[in-house]
């Protein structure tokens, strides 16, 4: 045993025995983190299983909402290539399955006229903006539907736009419904114009009567003249020119009612306002002649044409200066002052006829424009509101309020410049 | 005819007067013409006889 008494050996012996007490409590100690960290990872995989988990049931959801959403949701590139679309859809293009749509360009089903409002739509929406359009579609089944659509950009994390978010909807009964009204309206006015024809056919036939009974007054003294031997060829040319510009001016007269009573409208359309008030004052002229009313036209040089229907402007015209021209019947004659005036204001073309009658107390002209309202003893109450529903078509107002000086009454309305029209397309 | 019969005619229309003009001296009226009736009330002096032909309701009237 004098191997363990040697000394050396005893202390190295000591020293590997310490060695591995170390080691013991070393690997102990990495032990006990080893767990700790093991814990920590533990409870580090059970948040993110969590938070994966609520992010799948959040996507889920999201999913659930978009694909229950009525409407039809969708998302394209700038090229309109369709990225996605819900259910909504899906039925709204009328594909059985996404893969009938999803993949192809929108602008297979947009109707043709419609495709450049769209590419400028989406162009928009790629540079930030978000915008609203209202246009048709040919469905995979060849139905056509009006849509409108809400589109707005779709960012990723860094702000960038990278596909348009669309929210459409069916239009079509609504624009169906749009439709029936638009032609009761137009029906509406078609029978109020009638009607005020009716009115006005003893001016009118007064009006007829004098080239008629010029013409009479010429052939007549044509044929006594060439009877007689009395009449020389110039005297008698002279006649007979006068005889057809008499009929020319009978001719106008039948014309212009004609296209007056005539159920269609003129196109919607850039329309010379001078020409409509001279058209309107060959049908209002002899009424207001008949009731000794001066009328004086400040038509502004230069107007720019307006918007709208030809026939429907002069309408309100006529009611205009009709409702002047009664509005005077109790004043003197001399006094019954019409003026028509047509200027620009605020970027509007206006018409306004003011007369120099005894106006209106504030409480009936209040009332003006309500159906059936009149002052009138024959009236139906129609005419203004007619007026006034055929103006705000036009995207114009319709407006009276006492005049400035003296008691007579100024009837207004206003009509866009077919300029600004130009400028909005 | 006696030349000295005069037909006055006022009437607002220019195509009814001149058209009145030219029938009635086609008979052998002297004719003169007015455009209102004031026009002929200043003009006419009350010693020349003849005929009045009045359109109704003019301005002016």
């Amino acid at each position: 045993m004098q191997y363990f008494a040697h000394p050396p050996t005893w202390a190295l012996l000591i020293a590997i025995l310490a060695l591995m007490g170390g080691l013991v409590l070393y690997v102990m100690r990495l032990n006990l983190s080893l767990r700790y960290s093991k814990r920590v990872l533990e409870v580090e995989i059970g948040e993110r299983r969590r938070a994966e988990e609520k992010l799948a049931e959040n996507e889920n959801r999201l999913r659930q909402i978009i694909a229950s959403e009525p409407e039809c949701v969708k998302l394209q590139t700038l090229d309109g290539i369709l990225l996605e679309m819900n259910p909504a859809g899906l039925c709204l293009v009328e594909a059985g399955q996404p893969n009938e749509i999803i993949g192809t360009s929108v602008y297979n089903i947009i109707a043709p006229e419609f495709r450049d409002g769209y590419r400028a739509l989406s162009t928009r929406v790629f540079a930030g903006e978000s915008g609203v359009m209202e246009f048709q579609i040919i469905s995979l089944k060849g139905r056509r539907r009006w849509m409108e659509t809400h589109a707005v950009p779709l960012r990723d994390g860094r702000n960038k736009v990278i596909a348009l978010l669309g929210i459409t909807r069916d239009i079509t009964a609504h624009k169906h419904a749009e439709e029936e009204i638009r032609l009761h309206y137009r029906e509406l006015a078609h029978a109020s114009r009638v009607n005020t024809m009716g009115e006005m056919a003893s001016s009118l036939a007064h009006e007829l009567n004098q080239p008629l009974a010029a013409i009479a007054n010429y052939s007549h003294g044509c044929l006594r003249r060439i009877r007689s031997g009395a009449g020389t060829v110039d005297d008698l040319t002279r006649a007979i020119e006068q005889v057809c510009n008499q009929a020319d001016r009978a001719a106008d007269i039948i014309r212009s009612l004609r296209r007056f009573v005539n159920k269609e409208d003129s196109p919607h359309q850039p329309q010379d306002l001078q020409g409509i008030v001279r058209e309107a004052m060959l049908i209002a002229g002899p009424e207001a002649n008949m009731h000794q009313v001066d009328i004086r036209l400040k038509l502004m040089p230069d107007m720019p044409k307006v918007l709208g229907h030809a026939i429907q402007v002069e309408q309100v015209i006529l009611n205009l200066i009709r409702n002047a021209v009664e509005a005077m019947s109790n004043m003197p004659p001399m006094l019954r002052r019409l003026e028509l005036r047509t200027f620009l204001e605020d970027d509007m073309a206006v018409v306004e006829v003011r007369d120099s009658g005894l106006g209106l107390p504030r409480e009936t002209l209040a009332r003006i424009f309500d159906p059936f309202f009149t002052t009138k003893s024959t009236g139906m109450g129609m005419g203004l509101p007619i007026c006034r529903s055929i103006v705000e078509a036009h995207g114009g107002t319709l407006s009276a309020y006492p005049n400035e000086e003296g008691c007579g009454l100024t009837v207004r309305f206003t009509l866009h410049p077919a300029m600004e029209e130009a400028r909005h397309e | 005819m006696n030349d000295r019969q005069t037909v006055f005619v006022v009437d607002d229309d220019q195509a009814a007067r001149e058209s009145l003009r030219w029938l009635l001296e086609s008979v052998g009226y002297h004719v003169d013409c007015f455009t209102s009736a004031l026009e002929f009330l200043e003009s006419y002096d009350g010693s020349v006889p003849g005929c009045l032909v009045l359109d109704v309701r003019m301005p002016g009237g």
